[in-house]
């Protein structure tokens, strides 16, 4: 079962949350704090964050950056609806996906399963590693490199590439990868899919403004090539 | 405002338009009539009254035995008029004397003769009938309330059908024949009896 | 829409954006406006002024002018008459010789000179009378009165203008008290005005020639002042105007001291008490929903807190002892509920408080809505029957079209009876989605009230299945989007709710 660190500071939540995950099986820590909870990351080494945006002190966005700075550790944003712009901002800092409070324990469960998916379940064993131009995309073993080096890419940038590259120079709609990619609904929030976007090009891009790999086909959504 | 506009631009072109180039007018008297000087002089003359055409009595001229053979001079000049006065020879200055009262049966006989040719070639006539006596003039003694003096005149015809303007061809005859500025208030009495006191009505 | 009584045409109720489609209203022109109203005044009175005082003067003038010729004359005329000595009756020879030679004496101008006596007829010129001699000037001189006079009369043949003369002559009847007798003799003068005449028209062109520039002039005048009065109007067009485009802060310059001055006074005084006023209210409204606000958020926090463990208390209840079991599921169902309820307040007060986005993006409409009733799990074809018209690309916030579509069709779930038809299709440039159902329809009472928040048709009904704020939201998204909802009763029976949102 996955390690869960949760940081929040309302108690109740806090409390709430915990209860309910630790219910299901999975292995949680909690801290009140940012500072405390980036403290906790090294000893306990979660398998996922569940990050509280308003923290007290240092603030949801900013240990995001922080922890991206070192690791890829899937993060799930806990958001209240209406924060909209602290969500564009956390999602551009890295995070992987968001959850809107209140929420149920099942709904918050359901999406870490979602956020853990590939990443839990490595392919089917053969090591094929396929070549996109200079990107070189080795499914089995969950690695991408550009020129031979290779990438840090967040879990969501990571399944995104993927399931892109699955099917090179198909498109798929905005609301296709957030039902393949994040498995949230079709009415979903699609910035998901342009703050990813935006990161992985920026890592993966000779010039992310003028995109080779992931092309954007306006009104229709996003492809991968062709090169 | 539209309706009052159009009457204000009416009433406007109205006096405009009214008041524009010369327009004929009424008969306007002007100052008075000309006073022209009728020959022969007052003193050398006697002034008969026919009718003009429509009847209106106009006066005619006419000589008293001419003293003098010059007799064309303007008339008027008081000098002459004193002249001729101290010579007794006054037609109209006075009354009640013998010579004016004669000069008026005079006059009455030379109107009553009836116009001359020069008169009739102006166009005169006279509708007075034409008895083979002559008018007597009479003055009555006494004044009207007015101060006026009343002459009598008696007639050898009837007075009874005398048209007005033959009436009015005695008694103006009678008036400037009796005195100079015709103030006198005549009486007709004709072989019919009389007709009431008439004056010369200019 | 809480209850739906008897089926009624629908009203739209207050919905799309507030229909004030002003245009941008740049200067009109008014062909009687105050500017045209003025100016014509102002000709009016100048003409007025001008008509009058040169009718006046050219009256006067004209009479001058007149009178000064015809005593002129007249005078003239008879002081040629005065000195004539003659005979009575007149000698014709004499009288021809008389005339001619007053004839060469015209004053102030030739004249033709007539004498008349009896039936002696004598002229200056080849006919014996003249036809411009009227009877009655005539009739003037001949009359015997007391004190003869002279006379004239203006008389216009042919269109010329001529002045007749007449002046009887009379004579002494005595040297020295005689009265003045008429000779019977009368002269009669004739003398063209065309001078006169000339010299009138002159004066009439040049009246007419002065009051048309003067006109011109005027306009001048008129123009400034007309400037001044419309400017202040203007400006108190403008400002009225952008007081009703929502700027309270609209203020005149008022300066001076007269009628408009005091006009813009007063405006800028009721201006400043609506703004005060309308302050105000608004922010005893930004009170009232920075309340409501603070409430749902503060209410978020604990819920989320209890909504992570109902799933506790629901599995465990089994384990307890009835009461406690229904009383904890009791907790756990209204919780979820309360839940719901805090979501929705939060999305008003967030229109309330125009801080709802819209996060559009080009989606195919049919899948748009096929997704949510799958979502919904609304798939049993006795309850949902979708018409979709397929290949619409839309631009929207499919997050908010869920909500919109859900929200409607969940309604007529509720309220109105199964099968509920759900129609999608392009207009014009509009996107149509109609949700329709067969129950009893909407009251006509109701109808415009379907959209208030918490509105309850029924009053016995104290609470209903949904928030009873889900068609509020509706409203809002749809507003959010640009679109118009319609609340109303099929003929046939069942309310029928319209979307239109542009493509």
């Amino acid at each position: 079962m996955p390690r869960v660190l949760l940081i929040e500071d309302d108690p109740s939540v806090r409390e709430g949350v915990e209860l309910g995950l630790r219910r299901r099986g999975h292995d949680v820590r909690t801290a009140p704090t940012g500072e405390a909870g980036l403290a906790a990351l090294g000893e306990f080494r979660p398998d996922l964050l569940l990050l509280d945006l308003m923290l007290p002190g240092m603030n949801g966005v900013q240990v995001c950056r922080r922890v991206r700075e070192s690791s890829q550790l899937p993060i799930i944003m806990l958001t209240a609806r209406g924060d909209d712009f602290d969500v564009v901002v956390g999602l551009e800092a890295g995070a992987d996906d968001y959850i809107v409070k209140p929420a149920r324990t099942e709904v918050i469960e359901a999406r870490i399963r979602a956020v853990l998916r590939r990443i839990e379940e490595p392919g089917t064993g053969r090591s094929a590693v396929e070549f996109h131009g200079e990107l070189a995309i080795d499914r089995a073993g969950l690695t991408v490199a550009k020129a031979g080096e290779r990438l840090a890419l967040a879990p969501s940038e990571l399944k995104l590439l993927l399931h892109l590259t699955a099917a090179p120079e198909q498109v798929f709609s905005r609301q296709q990868l957030l039902e393949h990619v994040w498995e949230h609904s079709y009415h979903g929030d699609a910035r998901l899919v342009d703050a990813c976007v935006r990161r992985l090009r920026n890592k993966i891009e000779d010039t992310p403004g003028e995109p080779r790999y992931i092309q954007t086909l306006r009104g229709f959504g996003y492809r991968f090539g062709p090169l | 405002m539209r309706r009052g506009t159009a009457a204000v631009v009416a009433l406007l072109g109205t006096v405009l338009l009214a008041a524009c180039g010369i327009q004929k007018s009424d008969v306007v008297e002007a100052g008075g009539a000309a006073t022209v000087a009728v020959v022969p002089a007052p003193e050398f003359r006697m002034v008969l009254y026919f009718l003009g055409p429509g009847g209106r009595p106009t006066p005619v001229v006419r000589d008293v035995a001419p003293p003098f053979p010059d007799s064309t001079f303007a008339a008027g000049d008081s000098e002459w008029a004193q002249d001729l006065k101290s010579r007794g020879l006054g037609s109209g200055t006075g009354h009640g004397t013998p010579g004016a009262r004669i000069t008026t049966d005079k006059v009455l006989a030379a109107l009553i003769a009836g116009p001359a040719v020069a008169d009739t070639a102006a166009g005169l006539t006279t509708d007075l009938p034409a008895p083979p006596e002559a008018p007597h003039a009479e003055v009555l003694k006494g004044l009207t309330p007015e101060g006026r003096h009343s002459v009598r005149l008696r007639l050898p015809f009837p007075v009874g059908d005398l048209s007005d303007a033959a009436v009015q061809q005695l008694v103006c005859t009678t008036a400037y024949a009796q005195d100079g500025g015709g103030r006198v208030d005549v009486s007709l009495m004709g072989t019919d009896g009389p007709l009431p006191a008439t004056r010369c009505d200019t | 829409m809480k209850a739906c009584v008897s089926p009624e045409p629908g009203t739209e109720p207050d919905a799309g954006p507030p229909s004030r489609s002003r245009r941008a209203r740049g200067p009109r022109l008014h062909p009687f406006g105050l500017r045209t109203r003025l100016v014509l005044a102002f000709l009016l009175v100048a003409a007025v002024g001008c008509g009058t005082t040169a009718a006046l003067t050219y009256r006067a003038a004209r009479n001058a002018i007149l009178e000064q010729t015809q005593d002129t004359a007249v005078s003239a005329f008879r002081d040629q008459v005065d000195p004539l000595v003659i005979s009575l009756p007149v000698d014709t020879d004499n009288l021809r010789s008389v005339v001619l030679s007053i004839a060469r004496q015209g004053k102030p101008r030739p004249w033709r000179v007539y004498a008349e006596y009896g039936t002696v007829r004598v002229s200056s010129t080849d006919r014996p009378t003249s036809s411009v001699i009227t009877p009655e000037l005539r009739a003037r001189a001949q009359a015997r009165q007391s004190t003869p006079h002279g006379s004239f009369q203006r008389v216009v043949k042919n269109g010329t203008p001529y002045l007749t003369m007449a002046v009887p002559a009379v004579f002494r009847t005595h040297v020295t008290e005689g009265t003045a007798q008429p000779t019977g003799l009368v002269f009669y003068a004739v003398m063209e005005l065309d001078d006169e005449e000339a010299n009138i028209e002159a004066m009439v062109s040049a009246a007419r020639d002065g009051a048309l520039p003067a006109l011109a002039v005027a306009l001048i005048p008129a123009l400034i002042a007309s400037r001044g009065v419309l400017r202040p109007v203007r400006e108190l067009r403008h400002a009225a105007h952008s007081m009703g485009r929502g700027r309270l802060d609209t203020r005149i310059h008022a300066k001076g001291s007269d009628e408009l001055a005091d006009l813009a006074r007063t405006f800028n005084e009721s201006a400043a008490e609506l703004e005060r006023s309308v302050a105000e209210l608004r922010n005893a409204e930004a009170r009232a929903r920075r309340f409501a606000s603070d409430v749902s958020h503060e209410l978020r926090t604990p819920l989320a807190g209890m909504l992570a463990v109902t799933e506790v208390l629901d599995e465990d209840a089994g384990s307890l002892d009835s009461d406690t079991a229904r009383a904890v599921r009791l907790i756990s169902a209204e919780t979820g509920k309360l839940a719901v309820l805090v979501e929705d307040l939060m999305e008003i007060s967030r229109f309330d408080a125009r801080a709802a986005e819209l996060h559009t993006d080009e989606v195919d409409a049919a899948d748009c809505v096929r997704k949510t009733l799958q979502h919904r799990h609304w798939t049993d074809p006795e309850q949902v029957v979708p018409y979709l018209e397929e290949g619409i690309r839309a631009r929207l916030d499919p997050r908010r079209f869920d909500v919109v579509v859900a929200n409607l069709v969940g309604n007529a779930l509720r309220h109105g009876a199964a099968p509920v038809t759900v129609r999608l299709y392009a207009e014009g440039d509009e996107l149509v989605t109609e949700v329709a159902d067969r129950g009893p329809g909407i009251h006509p009472d109701v109808l415009p009230h379907v959209f208030d928040r918490f509105y309850k048709a029924d009053q016995a009904r104290t609470r209903s299945a949904g928030s009873g704020l889900g068609l509020a939201i509706t409203l809002e998204n749809v507003r959010l989007h640009g679109g118009t909802v319609l609340a109303a009763n099929h003929p046939a029976g069942g309310a029928v709710f319209t979307v239109r949102m542009p493509l």
